[in-house]
């Protein structure tokens, strides 16, 4: 998908006369004008926090390969010689195809999507040595302008990672974390970033005066070429889409919440940013007994981290475990800003959000539930979303609602769009997947906040794989049965089962990753796992980790399921 | 069939021909049948318009790889040699020398009389590949029987045997050499056009340059270096091509001013570097004295070329021009935005000599010493430290170089500046502080450095630590622990501690020392202000609660040195630390 903005000027700080200076942000010119100017109350917090934000963009914990960078030279000199035969031999063909100017061929679509998937690939590669060589030049890879948005009682900004696996959003009360607004305009746009910006931000200090400026001058001087006038087509790698709007989807559903101490969050990054997990199991385990205060143990190490000062109010749950834990050290700036954090969860293997209190800030840091965004990711949470179709109308109405009053409870948008609770969750579910509306955790209500220029179309997001499609299917027609698990003390466990009257081998590690399978199909014949497992595997992968089908028959059972899993 | 279809090409190609379109070479070089192009070659040599001797130049431009063309390429070659067409021949004997390619291998011998056996390197003849088709020629799979024809070349594939391409290399060069004694003022102008025609490609291999004769008779015929033998070039005994220097036939034709010229002309714009490096070794040689006087400013455009060789070349001369000094200002700026990367140390050394610092205002120096690549930060610094500061606007300037960006320069620029606006008679914490702010480390450390000094006049300024305190660099809130271990901070800074102890002891990435510290100083901070508990106690919760050992460790006695000076912060610990359960001294008794 490409995204096309356009500013006015660069953002940057600005030094004025007066000796105060500004955070000035230019403002996406093609979008709803959105003007924010007013003073900094409190500088320093503000600092730290946005940093963390600054964290969440470059957070990037996917594999790094090792730098074989003289191989590649001498690799690239022996493949000069041929690189010369192929040029020439394709400038040729190229030639002749041109002036034979063929048909479409019938396999052109198909080849199309190999090419992306061959260019994508390329491009993190790519990206991933540009990260570490020119920072700048990555930052014009990378989709990361903000977005900001002005409401009636926060101001919020909003960012998705590199590694396409973290969502942040920190919020700050307008009241308590600046002045008055001289120049207020409600809405949503991008703002142009850049790494001279998170240098600037560094030096917002209490003794200079600090203003916060969403620019919404270029309205007036969209003449494109002017001076200071930049356009950028951004081109959106398709997960990161995709995965952006599986958890503002994953945040509209009802989750568990812990509350977590500063000491414990400390104790977990500690550890974290000392140890290296080199075995599965990798998670990181939320035990939860009612009256007591949480605990999470960190595997495989079995570190046990108590939160001392919290006590878990709701009822006991068996454990939930959450993979990716690296990812919180995103919230390690903000620590001595920190009075606690609410841990939001969906359930083992799901997303989680980790909502940092810091006064009249929030920092809300969503990660999916693999650092890897792949489709085990997809798989996990798209069992969850409702099963019944929203109709049109109920989502005109939920929109025409949000427009109107900008943020509204769960409650309150129920009771006016006068539908069952199911319906109405099912209706924000959608809103959220397509980019409308964003679940504000803490303040627990529903705003609304267009991610994109326009609402995102289901066909935009990107395709998900054909297998994990069929495995949807497969589940759906209970056609999937285990017949036998084994524990096996290095390797996690066996499963056998059947499913689609085939007969399925499974070897599951202790993270639920499939380390090898077993299966008659085409697909695995062809290639093993290595192209991604079966439809077969992964249904019964599906089955073996809930231990139970959960197909819902409407949106009224999907919502009451959810709500009594947050609950007891 | 090849026939038909090549008739068709070629009356395609007589059409474009006779319009004079330009895709009239493309269409000639699908063409493969040899009588057809002899007898088109025959109209088209003759043909006198300018737009042919183009179309002839870039036809033979191309590559040889057009089965049948070689009958094309030599009525060419013949017909401008009896033209006199300087620029065809030059072209054609680029070609001769491409034709030419020798690549090292390794044979094995073996003497069966001393039953042993060596290897030895030796120069094969390769040439240009010509496309195969599919032949008459069939053969059966042996495994499925399946029959398949089988890409053969065709009996006229070839261009030129190797015999023909050594006499084409030693007829073109024929043609420069007569030149020489018929003409010798075309010969320069002729020679110049040949030894533009070879890009570096021509040069990849060490080998493919004794391969190219009409050049190295050309440039280097008088070298010692190489022998040169009746069809082809070796190096002599001992000889290296790293050894070879430009040593030219006719050397007394490239010593008039015109050549001079044409010699300087392809030091910027020869497409190969061999050729460039032998024009300017032709220029020192021969030149030396007319390049003192050629004008700095064209040589300043040499300083910028992409080449490196050349830009070392433009600095010796530009050391001794005359004139250099009167080089306006503006030039040398303009230089030092157009020069490639490489060309920033010679340009900015030069300028260096040149400029002088008064041309320079305070501020110019300043934003000079602020860019990033070290020789223009190096340049910058270099003219700022002739300058005198002595005014209030002047000292701000001065302040400014704490936004240094280049990191070599960052601490010796940061020493200077600190030594000015850090002085005691000149002291002014605006401009002081802003060094503690700088994004560059080497400028903190110098900072940091500065306040340690004995005669500090910072040192004890209450305002300078409030503001330090404020830093998110978390080197300097560690440097500041380790400063609270030896004095205290003074008047107010005091305050603002507890924000520099959370982030310590909350910092999870470094600091593990000097969260101790920090621990024993909040005790310390605890048992001197028992009414701070409330602010105290739950940044030293944190080190208490810690999954390190050492800092709970740390936490704990620091809690337990508190309680044991004052018995009064008993309810105030068991508010923030309800887990520890305290026991009075008696109780143990």
């Amino acid at each position: 998908m490409k995204l096309d903005v356009a500013y006015v000027g660069r953002s940057r700080l600005a030094n004025e006369v007066s000796g105060t200076s500004s955070l000035r942000f230019a403002a996406n010119v093609q979008r709803e004008t959105v003007a924010f100017d007013a003073a900094l109350r409190t500088p320093l917090r503000f600092r730290e926090a946005i940093s963390a934000l600054h964290d969440v963009v470059i957070s990037d914990l996917r594999f790094k390969p090792r730098n074989r960078e003289a191989y590649q030279v001498w690799k690239k000199q022996q493949a000069a010689r041929d690189a010369q035969l192929r040029r020439s031999a394709y400038e040729q063909l190229k030639r002749e195809i041109l002036q034979s100017s063929p048909e479409i061929a019938p396999d052109f679509e198909q080849k199309y999507q190999e090419k992306l998937r061959r260019y994508w690939r390329l491009r993190s590669k790519f990206s991933l040595r540009l990260m570490l060589r020119n920072p700048e030049m990555w930052r014009l890879l990378l989709p990361c302008d903000p977005v900001v948005t002005v409401a009636d009682d926060v101001v919020l900004f909003e960012c998705f990672s590199a590694d396409q696996s973290s969502y942040g959003c920190l919020s700050c009360d307008r009241g308590d974390a600046f002045g008055e607004s001289a120049n207020l305009r409600l809405g949503t746009t991008n703002v142009d970033y850049s790494w001279a910006m998170y240098d600037h931000f560094q030096s917002l200090r209490s003794y200079r005066e600090t203003r916060l400026q969403v620019d919404p001058g270029g309205v007036d001087v969209i003449t494109s070429g002017g001076a200071g006038h930049h356009e950028e087509k951004i081109d959106i790698p398709d997960g990161w889409l995709r995965g952006f709007m599986q958890l503002q989807s994953a945040m509209t559903m009802p989750m568990r919440r812990v509350t977590l101490s500063r000491d414990a969050v400390y104790s977990i990054l500690a550890w974290l940013r000392r140890h290296k997990p080199r075995t599965s199991p990798r998670a990181m385990r939320f035990e939860l007994v009612a009256g007591q205060p949480p605990s999470i143990v960190l595997e495989p190490w079995e570190q046990r981290i108590v939160s001392q000062s919290t006590v878990h109010q709701e009822a006991s749950a068996e454990p939930i475990r959450i993979w990716g834990a690296r990812r919180v050290l995103a919230l390690a700036r903000i620590l001595p800003l920190m009075d606690a954090c609410d841990v939001y969860l969906l359930g083992t293997g799901l997303p989680s959000f980790w909502v940092a209190r810091m006064g009249e800030m929030r920092l809300t840091l969503g990660l999916s539930g693999w650092t890897a965004n792949d489709w085990s990711a997809g798989s996990a949470l798209d069992a969850l979303l409702p099963p019944g179709h929203v109709s049109d109308f109920r989502v005109r109405s939920a929109i025409s609602l949000l427009q109107r009053e900008r943020a509204l409870s769960f409650d309150a948008l129920q009771a006016k769009m006068i539908c069952g609770p199911g319906d109405c969750a099912a209706t924000l579910n959608q809103l959220a997947l397509s980019g409308q509306v964003i679940h504000d955790l803490d303040a627990n209500v529903f705003r609304w906040r267009q991610v994109m220029p326009l609402p995102i179309d289901m066909a935009e997001l990107a395709d998900v794989s054909p297998e994990l499609v069929a495995a949807h299917e497969l589940l759906r027609l209970r056609r999937v049965q285990i017949n036998e698990r084994v524990e096996q003390a290095a390797n996690g466990q066996l499963i056998s089962g059947r499913v689609d009257g085939q007969q399925v081998e499974l070897v599951l590690d202790r993270d639920g990753v499939i380390l090898r399978g077993k299966c008659a199909c085409s697909h695995h014949h062809r290639a093993g796992i290595r192209r991604g497992p079966c439809q077969h595997l992964l249904a019964l992968r599906a089955v073996a980790m809930r231990g139970q089908f959960t197909e819902d028959n409407n949106n009224s059972a999907w919502f009451d399921r959810l709500l009594r899993w947050s609950q007891n | 069939m090849a026939m038909d279809e090549s008739a068709k090409e070629l009356s395609h190609a007589r059409e474009l021909f006779s319009r004079g379109d330009a895709r009239f070479v493309e269409v000639l070089r699908r063409v493969s049948d040899l009588q057809l192009l002899a007898q088109f070659a025959d109209q088209w040599k003759v043909d006198r318009r300018s737009w042919s001797t183009e179309q002839k130049v870039e036809y033979l431009r191309g590559k040889p790889n057009c089965i049948g063309h070689q009958t094309v390429v030599k009525r060419l070659f013949k017909q401008a040699e009896a033209d006199g067409d300087d620029a065809v021949v030059a072209v054609c004997a680029a070609l001769f020398d491409r034709l030419v390619r020798h690549v090292r291998r390794t044979r094995y011998h073996y003497d069966w009389r001393s039953r042993s056996g060596w290897h030895e390197e030796y120069l094969a003849a390769t040439g240009p590949a010509l496309p195969r088709y599919r032949g008459p020629r069939v053969v059966r799979d042996s495994v499925t029987g399946k029959q398949e024809f089988v890409g053969v070349a065709r009996p006229d594939a070839v261009y030129f045997s190797y015999r023909t391409r050594y006499y084409l290399q030693r007829r073109a060069w024929r043609y420069f050499r007569r030149l020489a004694f018929k003409s010798p003022e075309r010969y320069v102008a002729a020679a110049v056009l040949l030894l533009r025609e070879y890009p570096d490609s021509d040069f990849q291999r060490g080998e493919w340059i004794l391969d190219s004769w009409t050049l190295l008779q050309l440039a280097f015929r008088e070298s010692q270096v190489l022998q040169f033998g009746r069809a082809r070039i070796r190096l002599a005994s001992g000889g290296q091509l790293s050894q070879l220097t430009a040593a030219p036939r006719f050397r007394h034709l490239w010593q008039s001013m015109e050549a001079f010229n044409q010699l300087y002309d392809l030091v910027g714009t020869a497409p190969s570097r061999l050729v460039r490096v032998w024009a300017m070794q032709m220029l020192e040689q021969d030149h030396a004295s007319r390049m003192q006087a050629r004008p700095p400013t064209e040589l300043l455009q040499l300083l910028v070329s992409p080449d490196e060789d050349v830009q070392q070349f433009a600095a010796r001369f530009l050391k001794e021009a005359t004139g250099i000094r009167d080089i306006p200002l503006a030039t040398w700026f303009e230089l030092l935005e157009t020069a490639p990367q490489s060309a920033l140390p010679i340009v900015c050394e030069a300028m260096k000599v040149n400029v002088k610092s008064d041309q320079l205002s305070l501020a110019e120096c300043v934003d000079l010493t602020l860019r990033e690549p070290t020789p223009l930060a190096e340049l910058g610094f270099s003219l700022l430290r002739t300058k005198q500061v002595k005014t209030e606007p002047e000292f701000d300037q001065i302040a400014r170089l704490a936004d240094l960006r280049c990191i070599a320069l960052a601490e010796s620029v940061a020493d200077w500046a600190l030594s000015l606006v850090g002085s005691k008679s000149q002291y002014d914490r605006d401009h002081v502080s802003r060094f503690f702010d700088s994004l560059s480390v080497g400028v903190r450390q110098r900072a940091w450095a500065w306040l340690e000094a004995d005669d500090c006049p910072g040192a004890s300024d209450p305002i300078l630590f409030c503001r330090m305190l404020e830093t998110p660099f978390e080197e300097l809130r560690l440097k500041v622990i380790d400063l609270l271990e030896r004095r205290s901070l003074p008047g107010e800074a005091q305050r603002g501690l507890v924000a520099i102890w959370t982030s310590v002891l909350l910092g999870v990435h470094r600091g593990g020392r000097q969260k101790l510290k920090a621990t024993r100083q909040l005790a310390r901070e605890l048992v001197a202000y028992p009414e701070r508990a409330d602010q105290l106690l739950p940044v030293l919760a944190a080190a208490v609660r810690s999954v390190r050992q050492p800092e709970a460790r740390a936490g704990l006695a620091a809690v337990v040195a508190s309680l044991a000076s004052n018995a009064n912060l008993a309810q105030a610990v068991s508010h923030h630390l309800p887990e520890l359960e305290i026991v009075s001294a008696e109780a143990l008794l």
